[in-house]
């Protein structure tokens, strides 16, 4: 039972200003067992508090709590982790089997126990035919296999992982997703996990945290974050492609922009944004690229959502298509069935499914509710 | 026709397009690589392989000429092992070929450990400034000439008014009792070279990925299991390629360590006799050039098969540390 605790944690580099902090105000309780993802830009902050709960940075705020202990000064070494780094760290001069026995050795180990744990780790990570190999006779693959296994002998409970992923290849990158996730299910390890790739955030996690220049945006599963995002940040960053915006000015259950574009929201959304106090105001409206269809039934149902555009890009993507498309001089994307293919400067009727549609403040960027 | 269509294979292929790029074709098309070439390759004939024919003269009784070298060798006869004879029967052959080697061996011990350990302790050193203070500092005997050397270590051991006598309040005659000059010698060479090795392996360690380290204190190890199990290792193929390259001069001792710095004491010339400045006394009191040529010949065969030897052994070893 392992839990950790990071009460309002600040970062603040040696060298940097008074108030610059590459972290600000990290705030987030973990639960046993859990798989958080930390997901953001580069930049954001999120390798950073990963190697603050390390120990690898120092916290320059805040407290970090594991299991219910003050943990802000305890080394690396006793804070019980297991940590898997985006180039592997994998020591060059050593075989699979030293590297993945390296940590046990320290913690002197008897050799026999080393064998057991180094052979179990590589039985389940398929690795037993490589242990004598050292990491440069090893493919991409491998070697992120290596780095898992490193973690997996030491029995720690908490396995944090900093971009594991993003030196392998799309496809890799795929399997390998689907293997650290058996790998949770089995060890039930609490692990934080940092990726940029949102992908992987949404398909992985429990809860996931996104972050933005240092600050925590949002914190939810991926169903919330994706249905329910908090501000523009998190809606435009989940999914892909991105969310479409539009500034558009509402007045009377109908948004215009200044491109000519006119649609009439449904009353329930209408409603929300006359309570919140929008009514003839700025707002920014969202919606996601798979809620513009170009299904006839669509149409008949929000006929007053319904807009003649012009295919400027299409992407045939299999099952479905993307077309980059253009009411007068508002820009958008919709994935529509691949049955809706159209060609470049084909004429299309798509329809927004504007009970999926979102809403922010135009300065503070915060979602209407 | 029908041969035309027939699909080549990829050796074919590869043989038809390197007969097409024979060495005319290469020339013209890395002219302008081969003219950037040009200067130092013309250097490197004129003073490193023209003047390899001159070993010629370690197999005759060379005569000097009015007419210039040419004719001087032109004119000698030839007396095939006979100055290499002479070399390897005198007294002195076995002390300067024992000297040469001790020393050497000892350079390259010293240097190594004292090195590594110096691009170590800077490589922990946090204060940026303070690391530089310390790299210019340790590089500057590199640059100072034996000379100048010669008269420091003068200023210390002057039997009358020099440094170590006067602190110890002794009346030693350093310069006329050679027990003391096997260490003085391995000091001062070492201390001279210290600081360039250590900028090369400084320079390395400042090139490992730090994730090593970071991958190496999670998993629990302190500074010097880190050193231990990530520096010292990642030190080897350069530790490997520095060994062999010293051990390729093992019989070039430097001249003005073992000449300048003891002043060509006679009383010393059993602890500092070394090749080179047998070569130069050989040269200086009995003009014979044969015999210094034969010993400078000696001198670089051996370096060479010491060299071949060593890096055979090291690719047997670990074939990424070799030099070819």
């Amino acid at each position: 039972m392992v839990e950790i605790d990071l009460n309002h944690i600040y970062k603040r580099y040696a060298n940097a200003e008074e108030n610059n902090y590459a972290v600000s105000d990290f705030d987030l309780h973990i639960k046993d067992k859990e798989f958080i993802v930390f997901v953001g830009p580069s930049g954001c902050g999120k390798s950073t508090t990963l190697r603050m709960i390390a120990g690898l940075e120092d916290i320059t705020k805040g407290e970090l709590i594991i299991d219910g202990k003050y943990e802000n000064d305890t080394a690396p070494k006793d804070r019980n982790i297991a940590m898997v780094f985006q180039n592997y760290a994998l020591y060059p001069h050593m075989t699979v089997f030293d590297n993945m026995a390296f940590g046990l050795k320290l913690r002197k180990y008897d050799k026999d126990k080393i064998k057991e744990k180094v052979d179990y780790a590589a039985k389940v990570l398929g690795l037993t035919e490589y242990l004598d190999r050292k990491p440069a006779a090893l493919s991409g693959g491998q070697r992120q296999r290596v780095a898992l296994g490193r973690a997996i002998v030491r029995d720690a409970p908490i396995f944090l992982m900093d971009e594991p992923l993003s030196n392998l290849d799309a496809k890799l990158r795929v399997s390998m997703r689907a293997e650290i996730a058996r790998l949770h299910q089995e060890l039930h390890t609490t692990t934080i996990y940092v990726t940029h790739d949102q992908t992987e955030a949404m398909t992985m996690a429990d809860r996931i945290v996104v972050m933005s220049m240092g600050e925590v945006q949002q914190i939810g599963t991926p169903k919330e974050v994706y249905e329910s995002p908090k501000n523009k940040f998190v809606a435009g960053f989940i999914g892909s492609p991105s969310m479409n915006f539009f500034d558009v000015h509402y007045k009377d259950g109908i948004v215009t922009d200044s491109e000519g574009l006119t649609l009439k929201l449904p009353e329930g959304r209408s409603k929300v944004l006359d309570e919140a106090g929008y009514d003839d105001k700025d707002v920014t409206l969202g919606i996601r690229p798979e809620d513009i269809h170009a299904e006839g039934a669509m149409e008949e149902t929000f006929p007053e959502a319904t807009v003649e555009s012009e295919v400027v890009v299409s992407e045939l993507l299999g099952a479905t298509s993307m077309l980059y498309s253009r009411v007068d001089g508002t820009e958008f994307v919709a994935i529509v069935d691949a049955r809706d293919y159209h060609k470049p400067g084909d004429k299309v009727r798509l329809t927004f499914d504007l009970n999926k549609a979102h809403f922010f403040d135009e300065k503070t960027t915060d979602a209407i509710r | 026709m029908e041969e035309n269509n027939v699909a080549q294979s990829p050796e074919a292929i590869a043989a038809a397009a390197k007969k097409k790029e024979g060495l005319w074709y290469n020339i013209v098309h890395n002219g302008p690589f081969l003219l950037f070439a040009l200067p130092g390759a013309i250097w490197m004939i004129f003073f490193f392989y023209i003047p390899v024919f001159a070993n010629v003269v370690a197999f005759k009784e060379f005569q000097f000429s009015p007419d210039g070298f040419l004719a001087s060798l032109a004119q000698s006869k030839w007396v095939g092992f006979q100055n290499f004879k002479f070399l390897f029967t005198s007294d002195a052959a076995w002390l300067i070929t024992k000297n040469t080697l001790l020393y050497n061996l000892g350079f390259i011990t010293l240097n190594l450990i004292i090195s590594v350990f110096f691009a170590i302790v800077m490589s922990e050193l946090r204060h940026k400034r303070l690391v530089k203070v310390y790299q210019t500092s340790m590089l500057l005997p590199y640059f100072l000439s034996w000379v100048i050397i010669g008269y420091f270590v003068m200023a210390f051991l002057n039997p009358d008014k020099g440094l170590l006598n006067t602190m110890l309040h002794t009346n030693i005659n350093w310069y006329a009792e050679p027990k003391y000059w096997p260490f003085i010698l391995l000091f001062i060479g070492t201390w001279k070279g210290i600081g360039y090795n250590s900028i090369l392996y400084f320079a390395t360690v400042m090139g490992i990925d730090p994730t090593y380290y970071e991958a190496a204190t999670v998993d629990g190890a302190n500074k010097w299991q880190q050193i231990k199990n990530i520096t010292i290792p990642q030190l080897v193929p350069l530790m490997t390629l520095m060994s062999i390259l010293a051990v390729g001069n093992i019989f070039r001792a430097d001249f003005g360590l073992f000449y300048t710095v003891p002043q060509n004491s006679g009383a010393l010339y059993n602890v500092t006799s070394v090749l080179d400045t047998y070569i130069y006394n050989g040269l200086t009191s009995t003009g014979d050039i044969g015999m210094s040529s034969a010993a400078s010949l000696y001198q670089s065969v051996v370096g060479c098969i010491l060299l071949l030897i060593t890096n055979a052994i090291v690719r047997r070893l670990d074939s990424d540390s070799a030099l070819f």
